[in-house]
């Protein structure tokens, strides 16, 4: 313990987000400032001339990749030496090409050079690695886990349960040792003194898919990591480590469509799936219009029936004819008699696209009732509803056809009543054809509000080819084109994170569970 | 998705022979449109009758509706109700208005109405002890073409002080101003 | 910046606090109003100060009206016109009876549109809830008061609070946006004005 609070060295758990194939370590080895100077034997052995630059030198290694030391190279070329396949391979590789040998190499996974995680524990600190084994030992006891996380915090959940089991059977390893040769040697490289420290240790848990670091990350300038041995000894030199993913343009590239396939398909879905459009060619008109209150009518309870007509080319919704309910005027003596209705009528018209539709004609006929059910007219209006957007209100002035004869006019309305006095609601609209026995007296005022909302389906976004094809086929065309897009992206998805998924593949049952 | 934003407030009533005065909203749309934030059914505060005979209430009102479609425009329905000094509340008008699609500012006049008292003894027991016939199905304030069977009494009106901001329903070729 | 990056809208409202009347005349010594913003949660503050108080003010020759001018800037800004900033007045008044107390409150939404809007907003005073009280305020001349005064704005809550309106209070704001039409808004109403 007391080495590992004297070191700057710490352990990292990284949890992997791309395979692990594509990892690179990368190692900054620079000898000590200012405290060894280079002797003479140094400068004679050919093999230490790489540090003799006082620029760091820079080591790099892929995962699992083998480089050899001079001790090894020497050992491997001669086949008498081998006995494992491993061994034997590497003679191989030997043979075949000319491999220098670097003073800093790696022991992979095949070389089984120090114990995985697992083993680890049950061996009990058996040999003098001790950095690493404390390091393990706090990774599995010690609840600070938050010093060994340092990227993905999204994996916390990962990490947790991983501290429980870290141990348990059915976790694979996969190690890999940076090391560095300080050996001894000859001219003839005959090896005169071994000598070795590890620099780095990797453990790849390939069940769960994450990276123990040991030491983690650093940097050069802020805290190198000093080279030592098993025992502690420390060695004049100070190295930096860094973990790097190869640039994998695949998965940016993914990540890009993916994005612009999201906004397409957003714009898409916008226009044509979301929002209810009008089928092409059309235009369509909603209407609210409102029946607010009719003042200055000398009857007390009033009702007010409507009539619409629609223009040619205008196709409708069912509402030609309503009636309000029966209310009964307020009577104020500063203010006009007002009777208030608050009577909404909704209409949905459409109309070809290409020419503006006369106004809607609406009728009005304010009758009024009274204790004996009688019903009498008490004044017409009309208002032609032009089809503008907009929200306006207005007054209109009512008339009522009434007998040249004021008598004959008096007396039937009182005795008889009666509504619908006109037949032909046009009269109204065309003065000329009004009936000269008859003229018309104002009454009282209608108020009215109406708003108009209109909707024409955009003309660029409509599908240039087929005109006549309605606009639902055509929202589904857009669909499935996008949707095929979709799982084209997916696919290359999938193909881009298989091996992500080969490393999780073991571990399906925690994963579910 | 275009949205609708109503801003702006329920200013008051007026023309009501009440003392105090309280009102229940409800904004009622289409199943095209969903209500994003705001409360889309309140009630203000009870504004006692002032100077000019009109309740105060200055309600404020924020409402954020998404749609995908024009059917169904929002409307807005008003219970308009009274508060006697015993505690005691009961509807004196309803009203419906449909919110315009003009973006800015306007100033909105509900007329309200209540059912009628139908009977000579109601109307007895409405004039001494209060009360009113009420709505069982409020639907009625905004819908149905005829309703001619329905006697009621004109009551005051309610004002309403509204901001319209619209957002992105040009882009579906919709004109509104 | 391309049209497509823009995600926030930014909203000055400039303006002043003018005068509070009141119909009846004003019988205190001195009136003051202290104002207050209230936003949704999507807003931020830019720049400006939220709240603030007048100075001292009495009325002139005309009895009725206690003039202020006083000044309100702020900028504010948002990605959604949800939650649009409204402001709250109190006005309170100092006399050698009653000491400081309350005239009412005043609850107002800052124009959306862009432009100049003046704003008269009634001043409501809670009511107290029993006879006894309404009584001691009548004599007192001291009003019962809200805790917290935003809870106005928020519109809920208010558990059917009594109120009586007395005056009101008259402001002018002015509102300019940025990039509100960028995002889709349209808070403009038509150019032409409607006949009503």
């Amino acid at each position: 313990m007391n080495d590992f609070n004297r070191s700057n060295k710490v352990t990292g758990v990284h949890w992997l987000k791309k395979p692990i194939t594509s990892l690179n370590i990368k190692l900054h080895l620079k000898p000590e400032n200012g405290i060894a100077l280079p002797n003479f034997e140094d400068f004679t052995n050919e093999s230490a001339n790489l540090v003799q630059t006082v620029d760091a030198t820079e080591f790099n290694f892929k995962w699992q990749q083998k480089t050899f030391s001079t001790w090894e190279l020497s050992r491997y070329s001669d086949i008498h030496n081998c006995i494992s396949d491993t061994e034997l391979e590497y003679h191989e590789i030997i043979k075949d090409s000319s491999i220098e040998a670097s003073k800093v190499f790696t022991y992979i996974h095949e070389d089984n050079y120090l114990p995985t995680p697992k083993t680890e524990n049950l061996r009990e600190k058996s040999d003098g690695f001790e950095g690493l084994t404390s390091c393990m030992a706090k990774l599995s006891l010690n609840g600070t886990l938050s010093r060994f996380v340092n990227e993905d915090t999204m994996s916390m959940g990962r990490l947790f349960r991983s501290e429980d089991n870290i141990a348990v059977d059915g976790d694979s390893w996969m190690s890999m040792h940076v090391v560095l040769d300080n050996s001894e040697y000859n001219e003839d490289s005959q090896l005169l003194l071994k000598q070795e420290a590890v620099l780095l240790s990797l453990h790849h848990n390939t069940t769960r898919n994450y990276v123990i670091v040991s030491p983690d990350v650093n940097t050069l300038e802020w805290n190198p990591y000093a080279v030592e041995t098993s025992t502690g000894v420390r060695w004049n030199y100070v190295y930096a480590l860094q973990l790097e993913f190869d640039r994998e343009d695949d998965v940016d590239d993914l990540e890009i469509l993916l994005k612009k396939l999201k906004k397409k398909w957003h714009s898409k879905n916008k226009h044509f799936l979301n929002f209810t459009m009008p089928s092409i060619g059309k235009k369509q008109y909603f209407i609210t219009f409102e029946i607010l209150s009719a003042k200055d009518f000398d009857a007390d309870e009033l009702y007010v029936e409507f009539f619409i007509k629609y223009p040619d080319g205008v196709t409708s919704s069912d509402v030609h004819h309503g009636r309000t309910h029966v209310t009964t005027s307020m009577r104020s003596e500063d203010e006009p008699t007002q009777a208030h209705f608050a009577q909404t009528v909704d209409l949905q018209v459409e109309a070809d696209d290409d020419h503006e539709p006369a106004p809607i004609k609406v009728f009005f006929e304010v009758i009024s009732t009274d204790w004996w059910g009688r019903h009498r007219t008490e004044g017409y209006a009309y208002l032609p509803l032009p089809l503008d957007p907009g929200h306006r209100t207005r007054v209109l002035t009512c008339v009522r056809p009434e007998e040249k004869d004021k008598v004959e006019a008096e007396s039937r309305r009182f005795f008889v009543g009666g509504c619908h006095l006109l037949k032909d609601l046009d009269v109204l609209t065309k003065p000329r054809m009004q009936n000269t026995d008859f003229h018309y007296a104002s009454s009282g005022t209608l108020h009215l509000r109406w708003s108009t909302v209109a909707q024409s389906t955009i003309a660029c976004r409509l599908p240039p080819a087929q005109p006549s094809v309605s606009s639902a086929s055509a929202v589904l065309q857009g669909a499935e084109a996008v949707l095929k897009q979709y799982r084209k992206a997916r696919a290359r998805l999938a193909a881009a994170t298989r091996d992500l998924k080969c490393h999780d593949g073991g571990g399906d049952s925690w994963v579910n569970g | 998705m275009a949205e609708l934003h109503i801003l702006g407030n329920i200013h008051g009533a007026s023309n009501f022979k009440y003392q105090s005065l309280f009102c229940r909203y409800s904004f009622q749309a289409g199943p095209n449109w969903t209500v994003v934030s705001g409360l889309p059914e309140g009630q203000t505060v009870s504004g006692q009758l002032g100077s000019s005979q009109s309740a105060v209430w200055s309600h404020p009102l924020d409402i954020h509706y998404i749609t995908k479609g024009l059917q169904g425009w929002p409307k807005l329905l008003l219970h308009v109700s009274c508060l006697d000094s015993l505690g005691r509340t009961w509807t004196v008008g309803y009203s419906c208005c449909s919110l315009p699609a003009v973006p800015g500012y306007h100033e909105i006049e509900l007329p309200c109405w209540a059912p009628s008292a139908a009977t000579l003894t109601d109307r007895i027991r409405q004039y001494f002890l209060g009360g009113s016939h009420q709505l069982l199905q409020t639907d009625i304030i905004n819908i149905g073409l005829d309703r001619l069977k329905l006697k009621t009494e004109s009551r005051g009106t309610v004002k309403l002080h509204i901001d319209i901001v619209l957002r992105n329903f040009s882009q579906f070729g919709v004109e509104y101003k | 910046m391309r049209d497509s990056e823009v995600t926030h809208f930014l909203v000055s409202i400039s303006g002043q606090i003018e005068f509070a009347s009141f119909p009846a005349g004003v019988f205190d010594e001195e009136v003051y109003v202290q104002y207050e913003f209230v936003w949704g949660p999507d807003w931020a503050v830019k720049s400006g100060l939220t709240s603030g108080v007048s100075q001292m003010a009495r009325p002139g020759s005309n009895p009725e009206t206690v003039v202020f001018n006083m000044p309100v800037e702020l900028v504010f800004s948002s990605t959604n016109v949800s939650g649009w900033p409204q402001i709250i007045l109190t006005v309170r008044a100092k006399n050698m009876m009653s000491g400081d107390s309350l005239r009412g409150y005043a609850l107002a939404l800052t124009p959306p549109t862009a432009g100049v809007r003046q704003i008269t907003s009634p001043l409501l005073r809670p009511r107290a809830a029993t006879m006894l009280g309404e009584w001691l305020a009548w004599v007192t001349g001291r009003y019962p008061e809200l805790a917290d005064p935003k809870m106005l704005a928020s519109g809920k809550d208010n558990y059917l609070l009594r109120t009586e309106s007395y005056g009101n209070i008259t402001m002018s704001l002015s509102m300019i946006s940025k990039d509100l039409r960028k995002l889709g808004y349209d808070n403009q109403p038509p150019a032409y004005k409607e006949s009503s």
